[in-house]
């Protein structure tokens, strides 16, 4: 690779500011940004750094949002694999049947409100133990945008549990229909349990790979 | 320069080949080695490549190590063990691919 200028230090500060002024991303993707630019600014570049920006901003926008993007579909996916296994692993299935016919009993044998209250209260107790007990902490998002995206897939469970109530036609069908209520109530619970598995998995993944930035 | 579009989708399999050759890689290195295996023939742009480093990287393929380099960090891509077999298995699938094409746009020349 040869270089036709070589980038000085008070461009590298610009550069710096450049990027934590726009808010371009998290730490780690500036650790890629930065080293990617120089390289190619110094072997392509005309000498002029602002200019050089000003004609990579769309590569810089689209470096960002397609990692979000990457980062979030990857959790999404992991979860909905991880779910799935409660019906495909055989370790699991059982434990799958348990819970589902408890749920159903339940559906069956509670009143209206002792049953609203149960569904509630176990859909919150995940939601509250992903939130409070497996997330990083607040100042560690800044470094990393994967942090970010960590509990993201725990809002549709949380979402899920607010739906039916939103409407008392639908609040009143799930009250009669105990079969329907016991898949939503399942299917809630068993994305809520995925979820967390996947954002315990990868809180460790986090701290081993990423090291270097959380310390 | 041939059709970009054609290579499109081998980016993946490039990258990890790749790595399979260097222990790791920057991703500029990665766009530079491309364009001189090549000769200029394929040019990795950027806007191309840092998305699918990103995405082998979420799905567990590659793995980062960071370095210090003069006087900034730089981020190195190395295959996992789970990248290593998926190498392999999309280098077969490349070939099956190549060898279809092949009897496709000539069917009298075969690569066995």
């Amino acid at each position: 690779m040869e270089k036709k200028h070589q980038i000085t230090e008070k461009q590298l500060t610009f550069l710096n500011r450049f990027l934590k002024k726009y808010n371009f991303g998290s730490e780690d993707d500036k650790v890629e940004l930065i080293d990617h630019i120089v390289l190619d600014f110094e072997e392509n570049g005309n000498g002029n750094l602002s200019q050089y920006l000003s004609e990579e901003l769309g590569f810089i926008k689209k470096f960002i949002g397609s990692k979000l993007k990457v980062i979030h579909k990857s959790y999404r996916r992991k979860t909905i694999d991880e779910a799935i296994s409660f019906f495909t692993s055989i370790k699991r299935l059982p434990i799958t049947i348990v819970v589902f016919l408890s749920i159903y009993l339940l559906t069956r044998y509670l009143n209206g409100t002792v049953l609203i209250v149960s569904f509630c209260v176990s859909i919150l107790s995940f939601f509250i133990y992903s939130q409070f007990f497996l997330n990083i902490k607040k100042k560690d998002k800044k470094k990393l945008d994967r942090i970010e995206y960590l509990g993201q897939e725990m809002w549709l469970p949380y979402l899920m549990m607010f739906f039916p109530f939103q409407l008392s036609v639908t609040a009143d069908f799930m009250l009669i229909n105990s079969v329907f209520f016991s898949v939503y109530w399942f299917v809630a619970i068993t994305y809520s349990v995925a979820a967390i598995i996947v954002m315990k998995k990868e809180k460790k993944i986090i701290y081993q790979k990423y090291k270097h930035l959380l310390n | 320069m041939g059709n970009q579009k054609l290579y499109k989708g081998s980016l993946q399999t490039i990258i990890l080949k790749l790595l399979a050759q260097n222990d790791k890689m920057y991703g500029y290195e990665i766009t530079q080695k491309v364009k001189e295996l090549t000769k200029g023939e394929l040019k990795i742009t950027e806007g191309a490549l840092y998305p699918a480093l990103h995405k082998l990287e979420a799905e567990g393929m590659l793995d980062v190590e960071v370095a210090k380099v003069g006087n900034r960090l730089r981020k190195y891509y190395k295959l996992t063990e789970h990248g290593t077999k998926e190498t392999a298995n999309k280098l077969v699938e490349m070939q099956e691919f190549l060898k279809t094409m092949q009897h496709l746009v000539n069917p009298k020349f075969s690569l066995d």
